[in-house]
């Protein structure tokens, strides 16, 4: 299955494989079961539980959590579902099975929050929290609260045939002149259901390609009017700053920095939806015409 | 020199360490990183605060704005209290003595 540019391989976990055909020249990441470890043996440090997707989680570290730079061996137990320990030299995600553990919530948690966390702690990605679709050759990110219609409208795009790059996140690299995009997972769920990943989409991205720009969804009434405006200064820092998928208080000034960045390389433009879906196609058309399509 | 208004132009301004400051476009953005307020300057705000950056006096914010607008000294000084005010309201600086 390619998972942020790289095949990942449930070893023990066959029925987890989708149709997504492996690359292969990428990296390969294991997901496999243990019985023998036990987390806290591994780790000296442990977080208070929080809460994240409906369940208490806590992270373990060998060093205080805010203290690294790069986290490489580190742990995220779900309460009762499973604990995930990564491997950075081994490219390894060990798993433990928890009273509740089934296949599909390890697959959403790898997918869903672990790995994006390795590829955040380890400085390889900066993971946003949106969604994204090809264009013209190049990728538009479609950004807005929970509920604002990012996944009803990545939909219509896969109905028209739009290579799907991620349904709810996004892995992003600065480049020279802008930003590369990372496909995150080829799972889409036009729906609201809480640890659920969605179905499988055949027309998933396998290539890295250029960020073109970013929409933030504004919901209107059913008859408003369709228009695009670009953001600028404060209000565009706003919106990329609060698209950042992690959001740990000891990574403020590191996200400052990103948004500020990604302000000047990228142009953010705000887009009216009538909460309509019939009015979906007008929306489409709206966005293929500013992407000059 | 004395001004008409409330505020001791005798002062400087500070910025404190948890304050970051960005320019996007031509908006000066600035973040609180105790609250993660953000905040952002328009075109005048952010030519005193970059004049602010040359030098902390609020005497000497007024002596540059004086001589770059065509601005009465009494309405600059308004100007200029409500913009610390807003400033020191929402912990963005304090102010100290000369």
């Amino acid at each position: 299955m390619l998972v942020f540019n790289r095949n990942f391989i449930f070893m023990d976990d066959k029925i987890l494989e989708n149709t997504t055909t492996k690359v292969l020249h990428l990296e390969e990441v294991y997901v496999l079961s243990t019985d023998r470890l036990k987390v806290s043996d591994l780790f000296p440090f442990q977080s208070p539980w929080v809460r994240m997707s409906g369940r208490e989680v806590r992270y373990y570290t060998n060093e205080p959590f805010d203290m690294q730079v790069y986290i490489t061996s580190w742990a995220l137990e779900v309460e009762d579902v499973v604990t995930l320990i990564w491997d950075s030299k081994q490219h390894t995600v060990t798993y433990i099975e928890g009273k509740q553990y089934t296949a599909e919530l390890l697959q959403f948690w790898v997918l869903h929050t672990f790995f994006p966390l390795v590829l955040e702690f380890e400085k390889r990605y900066t993971i946003l929290h949106v969604s994204a679709v090809e264009i013209g050759g190049n990728v538009v990110l479609f950004s807005a609260f929970s509920g604002g219609g990012k996944s009803t409208l990545v939909d219509y795009f896969i109905q028209q045939g739009h290579t799907m790059y991620g349904d709810d996140t996004i892995a992003i690299e600065e480049q020279h002149d802008g930003y590369d995009v990372i496909a995150s997972y080829p799972f889409h769920r036009p729906y609201r259901q809480p640890e659920a990943l969605g179905y499988d989409v055949p027309n998933f991205a396998k290539q890295v390609k250029s960020l073109s720009c970013m929409y933030v969804l504004e919901k209107a009434t059913t008859q408003a009017k369709i228009y695009i405006e670009e953001l600028t200064g404060v209000e565009k820092f706003e919106a990329l700053y609060q698209s950042r998928f992690v959001t740990f208080d000891y990574m403020k000034k590191e996200r400052y920095l990103f948004a500020s960045s990604m302000a000047k390389k990228v142009k953010v433009y705000k887009i009216i939806v009538p909460w309509e879906l019939s009015r979906l196609e007008e929306v489409y058309q709206a966005i293929l015409t500013h992407n000059g399509v | 020199m004395v001004y008409n208004t409330q505020m001791n132009f005798r002062q400087k301004v500070h910025i404190p360490s948890h304050i970051y400051i960005q320019a996007i476009d031509d908006e000066m953005v600035l973040l609180d990183t105790q609250s993660e307020n953000y905040f952002g300057l328009d075109g005048m705000g952010t030519v005193m605060w970059e004049q602010l950056s040359v030098s902390p006096s609020l005497e000497d914010l007024a002596e540059y704005m004086l001589k770059t607008y065509d601005v009465e000294e009494d309405v600059l000084h308004a100007d200029i209290t409500t913009f610390i005010d807003k400033l020191v309201k929402n912990k963005l600086i304090t102010l100290g003595e000369l």
